[in-house]
């Protein structure tokens, strides 16, 4: 079976809009956190979210026109286009080419779906200019890095909310996998919005100040957005123009809870790990450390505890939750976080979990507190769950690690 | 063929009658006559049509709402999700003297997976459980998805569907797509699904294939301007399954816009010859949006006889095109 290799990364997000100054932020520990200012918060106060700073989409689109495109379509344009450069592909040799696209999102263009509220509100769905219709479909954000990079093979967005970044790289895996592609471009991008944050405030699962997994004390999360694209790559492929790896892609595992549209549920995200640990050909003592999907919530970081020791046995790795920096950037999120993983892979180091006071004795028992920390990472796996009991778990290796 | 990908059932709520020009058509589907009080309270209509959609499916398929099934997963194609569950969701928010004056219950319904999620609560399956967004091509992409997962053994059984609600805002937004592009205004509500899974498994449960997959794929067409990609799209799949085009007995176009109906029509013409005489779909149940290519699915399947290969072409508005090929079964 051909192996899958990870040649190009980029990613927009609240801790940098470049991939050295994300991991930077991941080493360092920084926070995204700010106040809002890029959705309508009238009637809110002044909350706080993670929202993404010094990101100019004219820097990044340069086929498609910016006014056209939503701004999780610009962000998708413009880590895509790091990814590219990351990969070494230059734009002239991919045009034409039939290179698959798999997006992952929770809202879509969520800011123009809150604006199309707006005309509501004031005089009627009517008055809604058709481009406003145009902007907001979900399957945009795909379909605008195909579009922008003039690439011919399937353009899929995959809109199973906060796991979506996963499936999509699943997706692509699977593309590779089943000879339909040599290289694919995958990953999530999602836009802080008016109904997201009201959805999550109104059930009372926002932290009014920082977002802290696995503490005692958490109070939830804070809404973000970005953008995380990976291309992918079959070893073959990639080792025939020379490409620099930055990691395999072992493997993947999807679950669904059927059980409630809301609560997660340990004992189907623990059947999740096990088949992506099955998937990728990995044990669970093999696995160095887990990206939490690591909400901060209080149901969500408890569940995932269980999961993670039921999977784990006596061995549970460390488990820290970049959503305490870059905050929870919905279909994004695990596709920024795998990112995090393949960098972690590559730099030996844990990105940390910061704002972080006092365990939850209930929770997993090393979070890694505030710190990054240095360490030989061979396999990570990534953690993405969503409403909808949308379980989704991608799991990454060093290259140069044995084969079994 | 005993790894060929089968349709081995096919349920459907939808037009059944042409759908009449100008009009965004209501099916008589009602949520709580069909699906009951339980469970439904808060449940957004595309949801309700989903489950709906899907439960003709579940006796044959040995599905029974008291097992669940690790092996068995929902792929929902939708172009939006429910549009008036989340833009409704956002004007409470703003109409109201606070923002918090929202019904919490209504949030999960604007998710876009919300239908695929809240299936596979009603019905127990644990398997793979997907929702893909791709305009007016949602279902067949959600048909090549699923064709992917079972091909890598990542489920039994995949119920794939495509699904459109009528709603106060999705026939706004339907209204002002069709003025712009100067088209009259034609959709039909409709959710329908189809059960994927191996030959040699449907064999097994004693189950007879309506259909074999002989080929799926779809791709992007970022010049939109000309029959070319659907066409090499076309012959790739004519290929990939063996089959010549003389071999093809009926093929069906999407016809959903003017402009893309044209491409549609010369790729089907280029590929099967000038005399071929694809069924256009928009002509009889207007525009399916999220379920348009099921209606296809359906035309298709009708026009078939027994053993009969048909072709299955979209060329979408925003520049995706598929082409899926089928073999009828004996039934």
């Amino acid at each position: 079976m051909e192996r899958i290799v990870v040649t190009g990364l980029g990613v927009v997000s609240s801790i940098g809009c470049t991939l050295d100054d994300f991991e930077r932020g991941l080493i360092e520990g920084h926070s995204g956190r700010a106040p809002a200012h890029n959705f309508d918060v009238s009637g809110f106060g002044a909350p706080q979210a993670c929202e993404v700073k010094d990101f100019d989409p004219v820097a990044h689109v340069r086929n498609t026109p910016v006014g056209a495109l939503g701004r999780s379509s610009q962000f998708s344009i413009g880590a895509a286009r790091m990814a590219f450069a990351d990969a070494g592909l230059d734009e002239a040799d991919l045009k034409g080419r039939r290179i698959p696209v798999t997006i992952g999102t929770t809202d879509g263009e969520s800011q123009t779906l809150d604006e199309l509220a707006r005309y509501w509100v004031a005089s009627g769905l009517m008055d809604a200019p058709p481009e406003l219709i145009e902007k907001s479909a979900a399957g945009n954000l795909s379909n605008a890095i195909s579009r922008e990079f003039g690439l011919r093979g399937a353009s899929r967005t995959i809109s199973t909310a906060c796991s979506a970044g996963n499936y999509a790289i699943g997706n692509a895996f699977d593309m590779l996998r089943a000879g339909q592609a040599d290289i694919a471009v995958c990953g999530g991008s999602d836009s802080v919005c008016r109904k997201t944050y009201s959805g999550f405030s109104r059930l009372g699962t926002i932290a009014p100040e920082k977002c802290q997994p696995f503490d005692l004390n958490r109070q939830g999360i804070l809404t973000g957005e970005g953008s995380g694209i990976l291309i992918l790559e079959t070893l073959s492929s990639a080792q025939a123009r020379g490409a620099r790896i930055h990691a395999e892609l072992l493997g993947y595992g999807l679950s669904c809870d059927a059980d409630h549209m809301v609560s997660p549920n340990a004992e189907s995200v623990a059947r999740c790990i096990r088949i992506a640990h099955d998937n990728a050909g990995v044990q669970p003592s093999q696995v160095d450390y887990v990206c939490a999907h690591g909400t901060g919530t209080s149901a969500n970081d408890t569940v995932e505890s269980q999961a993670i020791k039921a999977a784990f046995g006596a061995h549970v790795p460390p488990t820290s939750s970049i959503k305490s920096m870059v905050g929870h950037s919905m279909g994004a999120a695990s596709a920024i976080a795998s990112i995090a993983c393949i960098l972690a892979i590559g730099r030996g180091f844990l990105p940390p979990t910061i704002n972080h006071d006092t365990t939850d004795p209930n929770c997993i028992p090393d979070c890694v507190p505030n710190a990054s920390r240095k360490q030989q990472v061979r396999i990570a796996q990534n953690n993405g769950f969503a409403f909808g009991g949308n379980n989704a778990i991608t799991v990454y290796g060093a290259l140069d690690r044995e084969v079994a | 063929m005993t790894d060929a990908i089968v349709i081995s059932g096919l349920s459907h709520i939808g037009p059944d009658t042409p759908t009449p020009p100008a009009t965004f058509s209501r099916l008589s589907f009602e949520t709580r006559e069909t699906l009951g009080k339980k469970g439904t309270r808060n449940m957004d209509r595309l949801t309700a049509l989903a489950i709906g959609g899907m439960a003709d499916l579940m006796p044959t398929m040995g599905i029974d709402r008291e097992t669940p099934r690790d092996d068995v997963g929902i792929v929902v194609g939708t172009a939006q999700g429910s549009i008036d569950s989340i833009v409704r969701f956002t004007y409470e928010t703003l109409a109201y003297d606070r923002p918090d004056f929202v019904n919490p219950a209504l949030f999960p319904n604007t998710v876009m997976n919300c239908a695929a999620g809240q299936a596979a609560i009603w019905y127990r399956l644990r398997g793979p459980n997907t929702t893909i967004s791709c305009h007016e091509m949602s279902f067949l992409a959600a048909l090549e998805y699923s064709h992917i997962q079972l091909r890598r053994g990542g489920a039994q059984m995949l119920l794939a569907g495509g699904v459109e609600e009528h709603s106060e805002v999705g026939e706004a937004a339907a209204t002002l797509i069709a003025g712009q592009a100067g088209t009259e205004p034609r959709f039909a509500e409709c959710s329908t699904f189809v059960a994927l899974e191996t030959a040699a498994q449907a064999q097994a449960q004693g189950r007879t294939a309506l259909a074999e997959v002989l080929g799926v794929r779809i791709a992007f067409d970022p010049d939109a301007g000309s029959a070319d990609a659907l066409t090499d799209l076309i012959a790739e799949v004519l290929d990939g399954a063996g089959v010549t085009a003389d071999a093809v007995d009926a093929s069906v176009m999407s016809a959903c816009w003017p402009d893309q109906r044209a491409l549609e029509r010369e790729a089907i013409a280029r590929t099967l010859g000038p005399d071929a005489a694809p069924m256009a779909t928009f002509d009889v149940y207007g525009n399916g949006g999220s379920g348009h290519n099921a209606l296809q699915l359906r035309q298709l399947l009708a026009a078939l006889s027994s053993g009969g290969i048909g072709l299955l072409v979209a060329q979408e508005r925003h520049g995706n095109i598929a082409a899926l090929l089928i073999r009828k079964g004996p039934k």
